[in-house]
């Protein structure tokens, strides 16, 4: 699906940074900003909400923990006990160090799963790319044609350090 | 264990495959062969044939074989085809016969009729269930493919009926020729054989004389001269508080070391009512029995030979003392624990000089032993092995007197001090017979090779003791194309009919007639032949010890000049002894209980002398005597007299099988023939370092217990003030969770380190039993070697005159056994019963149990060691799985014997009792109680009071491994 | 606000002045031209070691243990030395990236990718000796409790062996995605930059379609913090789980609780001392000197004499505790270690990891890059000692002297070990040559500090 978008392309992050909190200010809504790196407090500045990855992380650290016990416990005290070295079979201590790992282990993935899902990223998908240089030096801004003005968000974008703007048909899956 | 009696039946098979054992070796060094996954032949379709799965396939038709496998024709009588099953073999059971052994009788286990394994016979009034190393691991010189395939006229393969016309023809030559005619055996102890040789004597007027390399002609001569009565003396320690022994290596290779350790050890029980016996060892250089006496004096032979002078004079009075002054009080001492023990004591000499035992007698004499602790054993049934006899038939041999030679069982060419000689002679004897079991020096030089049987293929019988008899009988059908030698020499009188019916005769007419229990013929053969022993009165008539003059013996004794050179003397390994059973791997990898060295012999040098010389333990270095010459590597022994290089013989053979073939030097050249006897030692001896280094396959190098309580012990003395001397301290044991509960049979086994000799015949029967594999001098220089059952040996004190204690080590089978914890894979785990079990299938071989095992009895499989000599796989226990590469072992307690014993039980429906279940270490030991193992939950079981016994303790208890196999701490008598 | 936590006394982070596309440009350059001589040689030598290496190892698996110089008493020495020395090395690259990144240490930002690469292949050489050590390695797969059909036979979750096996992985695992989400962006600036369309569509692929949009990038960065936190915890817990391979044993001389803390120390102080080697390497190769700055080897070296120190307390505290315990065996080993036959091997681990990394409170020798190449070698070379050491010498004499041996180690075993090296740098030299080699887009990002801190 195609679409127009009146595109603005900063070479300085801090004027980038600034310009996001004078456009949020006067209540356009950005589309998105593609930078070649994090720009801290864009994010803050254009309102994008708190993530809930460490919240999946938990959650999935949590039924590591309790499979990994479980299973543990199972298997040497009630499936088929057998006696090791004269110890208990339920010798809970033995079984931190594997609840543990596998704990950090079904943290770690299932977390990057999770952000590659909520940001659909998967080999071979077809990136939009504005221009080039957004993976580069370039800071892209793009505002949704249909939801604003053109020539007063050109000029405000303009007055505040975008090296060129212009309205670009994007397709936003290609 | 049922012992079921038959007549001895069995396969024939004449497989020769490649590769013996010593390949292991080779393949270490050769890494191509390393790359094999499998051994050679493993699939290929003739080999099946031979393999053990198929081995009821070949009983079956191993009638129509035998022509086949070029075996001799055996009448329908003796083959038991499988066509029509022989109701007394039971695929899966054991059957047991009775039989004898080189004088010790046993019990052959057979599976499904392949001999494969050797137990002693515990009806035997005189071993009484003990067998030595060499007795275990003869089963397996039975499938050495070295053997003979039949007999060789000038080495070319002949047939038996062709051999015999020849070799009679070349007889009656020789008596037209007025030629002496010799028949050479060792000396022999057998009823029916002695009776045939007689018979064969008088027909052809040949001459039968005795030879043994290591004699104990000197005692019998000494008997002779004393009491005029060529016989040996038959000994009873059960009696003796007091045993002085010069040089008598009683409980290793000396006389009936099997006996002897039996009632020697009855003795060493402190809870014996007679009291413990107090043991004093004067000798050369270490031997078993010294390692286990009270009281050891390392003294050259010229000393001892002094002291026993001395001892002479201060007992009788007689002969002259030539004590040095260092040695007065050993005298003293000798002198007065003797007198104090009058008819209660023992004095024994190894020494091969005649004077020697002469004095011996006289001390025993005046000290009231005979009758008591000894009495000449005047055995009806016995020749006596006659060095002075054999020497002038070497001598005759080259004076071209001799025409006709038989060698029965003997090989002086290799054992003979002066083998030169030998060869010579034999060159100038026309018809020269050697009958052997496979090549040896003799056999090589003999015009005639009469291939004999091996003796679990063989009839014959043995006189044990002056009222016993044992049944050697076949167990196996013989697996080449041999003959056992009555029969040849029955065949060459025309006599008809097999040797089994001749024995079968001598026995109705000889023994039945003595004995009234049973009334029939039939019934005595058939009883003697199940029971293997019968005890018959009689057989030795008493022989008078009266009073007799050792005056000129002392001064003949005094007059040896020693000169001022080294005193070189040869002693024998218990495992390799004379070398007849060099090739032997099982043998050959036993370490020495002493020096714990494998695959060589060595030149023993004492510490004192190689610090002088700057000799170090695997210095290749070249011994010389005024005649004799050999290179091989030294070895610093503690014990050992200064001026002494002792050496073994049985080693250096030129023509031997694989395995023996080379390995070490021959040192029976060393013996010399002094006073009308062979000596074993010689004078004026020098040692050079040729400065090469060949490191010896020693399976210990580190000999001090690094002052840990390791092995506990204590003395008579304290212990009779405190049972619990020795063992006082008790490692505080805390637990910090419950245990598992133990109901049920709980198995456990006790150790005791004070009766215990270290004879090593654990190590063999182990092997045997478990299908322990063979490494090779190579692997085990690389310390690894593979066996379950180990005998540690310390030293403790001056190395000159070392305190040594043995100790079997094996798995201890700890309740928090350490190895199961950290397998991943529970290839190691633990079993109701209180055993810890390996699961060879599931181990994945992380070697970590092996490092956690602080007693290190775990033994890895760094190989896939080699069975592809298909014959030698015959004696695998099908019982015990054998082990591939890459997995761990270790003593299962012998799994196989306790189901057996279990199943047994509940077959007979009945609670298993005490004593029902031996394992293979036990059984085999010849020493009283030496090994105790039962169900710790039955409270009146022996091992239970073995246990609850103030001498028990765990090795290492304060690690908290609660280990089931305990020992009982050793106690000298001082 | 995002500036307050930037220290005014942070040092320069990046030398020279460079526009945010020199900065690519300096990174990512070396992708698209062609080999340097320097690498070509390199590369080569790398792969030569390793495919010896990887000869040496089909035949000892093919023949069996038995061609290592191992014997009954010592069933473990240089396979499992080399295991924990890989280990060891890798822990600094975690270190880093996770631990570096929660303290909000930006200097991290020139070297953690090279880090992180060295922590996953080390960790892949160190892989390889519980595999090849196994006497069956063509089963080792029953490590893992899976449904069989031994009546469901699972495996001892008692042992340390086991502990390790979900460690090992564990970290492998996690390190690599790590790592991997790291380069995303990066690869997504060769995509956009290379001429080659073979490239643009591989690195296309690789990059996942990253666009660099400022809402990929907030969760990018929670993403981050998040595993640097899993992987901090990890990164101990790992090297604590292998001390515990020796320490739950009974074995005198590895049966101490001082063991997790004390291997932990040593991991990071041999980590550290293989990336200085790496780095210093790297950046003459690559010629990168303004982003791999001196100062990143000077803070390193810091962490190094740190380190090293603890480790010497540890030797210290260890025979202390030897000598505290009055247990003769435990004492015995440790006399054992110092004067024993194996007091060469002792000694060389004292002198190397407690001694030379003396020399870095001196800023002059740690700015030294020569000097502190050849140290972090003497590190390397005293960490793999202290391993040996630890290993051999304990088990070589235990409780029974019976069982007392001796062991030297076969061609077989120093070939392996050779071959290990070839595949690690084999592989290091693969990554620089075609992975940005510099968290490009992590450097810019703290590169507008250290402008502004001029």
């Amino acid at each position: 699906m195609k679409k127009d978008f009146v595109i603005a392309t900063f070479e300085c992050d801090e004027k980038l940074l600034h310009t996001t909190e004078k456009v949020i200010s006067k209540n356009i809504d950005i589309y998105d900003i593609y930078t070649p790196f994090p720009v801290h407090g864009l994010d803050e500045a254009m309102g994008i909400k708190r993530s809930v990855l460490p919240y999946v992380t938990f959650a999935a650290g949590l039924t590591g923990l309790l499979i990994a016990m479980g299973f543990q416990v199972w298997t040497s005290a009630i499936d088929w006990p057998i006696i090791i070295g004269g110890k208990p079979f339920l010798s809970i201590p033995a079984f931190i160090p594997i609840t543990f790992e596998i704990t950090i282990l079904l943290g770690a993935h299932t977390t990057v799963a999770a952000f590659l899902l909520m940001n659909k990223l998967y080999p071979g998908k077809q990136a939009v790319i504005i221009d080039p240089g957004q993976t580069d030096d370039k800071f892209i801004m793009a505002i949704e044609k249909d939801k604003t003005n053109v020539e007063d968000v050109t000029a405000l974008l303009k007055e505040n350090g975008a090296i060129e703007v212009r309205v670009q048909n994007i397709d936003l899956n290609p | 264990m049922s012992k079921i009696e038959t007549k001895g039946t069995g396969p024939a098979d004449a497989s020769k495959t490649e590769g013996y054992w010593q390949d292991v070796e080779n393949k270490v060094l050769d890494p191509e062969a390393l790359n094999k996954e499998f051994p050679d032949g493993e699939f290929d379709s003739f080999s099946v044939e031979k393999s053990r799965r198929s081995f009821l396939k070949i009983m079956g038709f191993s009638v129509t074989a035998l022509p086949l496998t070029g075996c001799i024709k055996i009448p329908v009588r003796k083959a038991i085809p499988y066509l029509h099953k022989n109701d007394t073999v039971i695929p899966g059971v054991a059957n047991w016969y009775a039989s004898t052994w080189k004088g010790t009788p046993i019990l052959v286990k057979t599976r499904e009729g392949r001999p494969i394994k050797i137990e002693g016979n515990d009806k035997s009034s005189v071993t009484m269930g003990g067998v030595d190393s060499q007795g275990q691991a003869s089963v397996l010189s039975l499938y050495d493919s070295n053997r003979f395939n039949g007999p060789q006229m000038d080495s070319k393969s002949v047939e038996w009926d062709q051999f015999d016309k020849a070799l009679k023809a070349d007889i009656a030559k020789s008596a037209e020729a007025g030629k002496e005619f010799y028949i050479v055996t060792p000396g022999l102890n057998s009823p029916s054989e002695i009776s045939v040789i007689e018979k064969f004597s008088s027909k052809f007027g040949a001459k039968h004389i005795s030879y043994e390399p290591s004699s104990q002609y000197s005692a019998a001569k000494a008997n002779e001269m004393s009491f005029g009565k060529l016989a040996l003396n038959e000994y009873n320690f059960k009696n003796a508080n007091v045993i002085v022994s010069f040089e008598a290596d009683f409980l290793g290779t000396w006389g009936n070391n099997i006996a002897n350790t039996k009632q020697y050890s009855s003795r060493r029980n402190p809870k014996n009512a007679m009291g413990m016996n107090k043991h004093i060892q004067i000798e050369a250089s270490m031997s078993l029995t010294g390692s286990n006496a009270d009281y050891r004096y390392t003294r050259s032979t010229e000393e001892s030979r002094n002291i026993l002078l001395s001892v002479l004079k201060g007992i009788t009075g007689e002969g002259s003392t030539k004590v040095i002054d260092t040695n007065s009080d050993v005298v003293s001492g000798i002198v007065k624990e003797l007198k104090a023990n009058i008819g209660k004591s023992l004095v024994i000499s190894g020494d091969r000089d005649i004077d020697a035992q002469v004095i011996v007698n006289k001390i025993n004499q005046a000290l009231g032993s005979y009758g008591s602790t000894l009495n000449v054993a005047n055995n009806k049934y016995a020749t006596v092995a006659n060095d002075a006899d054999f020497n002038s038939f070497v001598t005759s041999m080259n004076s071209g007197e001799v025409g006709v030679a038989f060698f029965i069982g003997t090989n002086p060419v290799y054992d003979y001090f002066d083998s030169a000689k030998v060869t010579s002679g034999i060159a100038k004897v026309a018809t020269s017979v050697s009958f052997a079991m496979s090549a040896d020096e003799t056999s090589s030089l003999c015009k005639y090779v009469a291939a004999s049987n091996h003796n679990y293929e063989s009839w014959s019988d043995t006189q044990v003791s002056g009222k016993e008899l044992s049944f050697t009988q076949p167990v196996i059908q013989a697996l080449f194309g041999t003959r056992m030698y009555p029969e040849t020499l029955l065949s060459l009188m025309d006599e008809t009919g097999s040797f089994h019916d001749y024995i079968k005769a001598f026995w109705a007419k000889n023994f039945f007639t003595k004995q009234s229990a049973l009334a029939t013929a039939t019934d005595f053969w058939n009883k003697s032949l199940h029971d293997g022993v019968v005890s018959l009165e009689g057989l030795s008539p008493k022989v008078n010890t009266s009073s007799f003059s050792a005056k000129t013996s002392a001064s003949k004794l005094a007059s040896i000049k020693y000169g001022t050179g080294l005193n070189i003397v040869t002693y024998r390994k218990s495992t390799t002894k004379d070398g007849d059973m060099a090739n032997n791997p099982w043998l050959q990898e036993c370490p020495d209980p002493i020096t714990k060295a494998t695959w060589d012999n060595y030149a023993m040098v004492s510490p004192a002398y190689a610090k002088e010389k700057g000799i170090k333990s695997g210095d290749v270095v070249t011994v010389k005597s005024a005649t004799h010459t050999v290179t091989i590597p030294a070895i610093v022994q503690p014990g050992t007299a200064k001026n002494t290089i002792a050496i073994a013989v049985g080693y250096g053979r030129k023509v031997a099988g694989k395995v023996a073939k080379n390995l070490g030097g021959n040192a029976f050249g060393f013996n010399s023939f002094v006073h009308g006897s062979i000596h074993n030692t010689t004078s004026f001896g020098s040692i050079t370092k040729t400065g090469k280094f060949k490191g010896l396959a020693q399976t210990q190098t580190h000999h001090s217990m690094e002052g840990r309580d390791i092995v506990r012990e204590t003395t008579f003395a304290e212990y009779a003030q405190n049972s619990k001397s020795g063992n006082e301290k008790k490692a505080k044991i805390v637990h910090i969770y419950p245990p598992h509960k133990k109901d049920g049979h709980q198995w456990a086994m006790t150790i005791d380190l004070t009766t215990c000799t270290g004879c090593s015949s654990c190590i063999i029967s182990c092997n045997a039993e478990n299908n322990v594999p063979v490494v090779g001098r190579q692997e085990v220089a690389n310390r690894r070697e593979m066996h379950w059952m180990r005998l540690d040996r310390y030293y403790k004190g001056d190395e000159n005159q070392p305190e040594v204690m043995h100790m079997p080590m094996l798995c201890q089978h700890c309740e928090n056994a350490p190895c199961e914890n950290v397998c991943p894979v529970m290839a190691t785990v633990h079993s109701s019963d209180g055993l810890n079990q390996q699961v060879y299938n599931r181990c994945v071989g992380t070697r970590y149990c092996a490092n956690n095992c602080p007693y290190k009895v775990r033994r890895f499989n760094w190989f896939n060691y080699d069975r592809s000599d298909k014959l030698s796989n015959m004696v695998l226990n099908p019982d015990v799985s054998t082990r591939s590469r890459g997995i761990m072992e270790k003593c299962s307690m012998c799994i196989q014997r306790i189901q057996e014993g279990k199943l047994e039980a509940k077959r007979e429906r009945r609670d298993l009792k005490d004593g029902d279940i031996k394992l293979a270490c036990q059984q085999s030991c010849p020493a009283e109680d030496g090994i105790v193992f039962g169900d710790m939950n039955d409270k009146d079981s022996k091992i239970s009071k073995h246990i609850g016994d103030d001498r028990n303790y765990a090795v290492l208890e304060e690690l908290n491994v609660q280990p089931r196999v305990t020992y009982m701490t050793k106690i000298r008598n001082k | 606000m995002s500036d307050a936590h930037v220290s005014k006394f942070r040092q320069k982070l990046v030398t020279e002045d460079r526009t945010y596309k020199q900065i690519t440009a300096d990174v990512l350059d070396t992708l698209e031209a062609p080999p340097t001589k320097a690498w070509l040689i390199g590369f080569s030598i790398s792969a030569f070691f390793l495919t010896i290496g990887v000869m040496v190892m089909i035949y000892q698996v093919s023949t069996g243990i038995g061609v290592w110089g191992l014997n009954k008493t010592v069933g473990w020495s240089w396979d499992i030395t080399n295991f924990v020395f890989w280990v060891g090395i890798g822990h600094a690259g975690t270190l880093i990236s996770a631990i570096l990144l929660i303290f909000r240490q930006r200097w991290r930002t020139g070297i953690n990718r090279a880090a992180e690469a060295m922590t996953i292949f080390a960790v892949a050489c160190a892989g390889i000796f519980p595999l090849i050590h196994a006497g069956r390695p063509w089963l080792l797969y029953w490590v893992f409790p899976y449904p069989n059909t031994r009546g469901a036979l699972w495996v001892n979750f008692n042992s340390p062996l086991l502990w390790d096996v979900f460690a090992i992985s564990t970290y492998l695992t996690v390190s690599v995605v790590f790592w991997y989400m790291g380069l995303l962006p990066d690869l997504a600036s060769v995509r956009d930059r290379t001429k080659s369309k073979m490239r643009k569509m591989i690195y296309g692929i690789a990059c996942f379609g990253w666009n660099g949009s400022t809402r990929t990038w907030h969760h990018f960065e929670v993403l981050s913090l998040v595993l640097a936190g899993l992987a901090t915890p990890l990164v101990l817990s790992v090297h604590t789980i292998v001390s515990m391979d020796f320490a739950t044993s009974i074995v005198p001389g590895w049966h101490t609780t001082i063991f997790p803390p004390y291997f932990v120390a040593g991991a990071v102080f041999s980590g550290f001392a293989m990336v200085c080697t790496l780095m210093i390497i790297t950046r003459k190769v690559m010629n990168w000197e303004n982003y791999i700055t001196v100062n990143h080897i000077d803070a390193m070296c810091k962490v190094i004499t740190l380190t090293g120190s603890m480790v010497g307390l540890a030797y210290g505290t260890e025979f202390f505790m030897a000598w505290y315990s009055g247990n003769p065996y435990e004492q015995y080993a440790f006399i054992n270690r110092a004067f024993g036959p194996y007091w060469w091997a002792y000694w060389t681990m004292i002198s190397c990891n407690v001694i030379t990394p003396q020399f870095f409170w001196f800023k002059k020798l740690r700015r030294n890059m020569t000097f502190v190449f050849i140290v972090s070698i003497f590190v390397n070379i005293g960490m793999w000692f202290e391993r040996f050491v630890i290993i051999t010498t304990s088990l070589h004499r235990d409780f029974l002297p019976s069982s007392w041996v001796m062991y030297s180690p076969t061609w077989v075993e120093i070939w392996t070990f050779i071959g290990t090296f070839g595949l690690f740098f084999t592989l290091f030299f693969l990554f620089i040559r075609f992975l940005p080699g510099i968290a490009v887009a992590e450097v810019k990002s703290v590169y507008r500090y250290a402008r502004d801190n001029k």
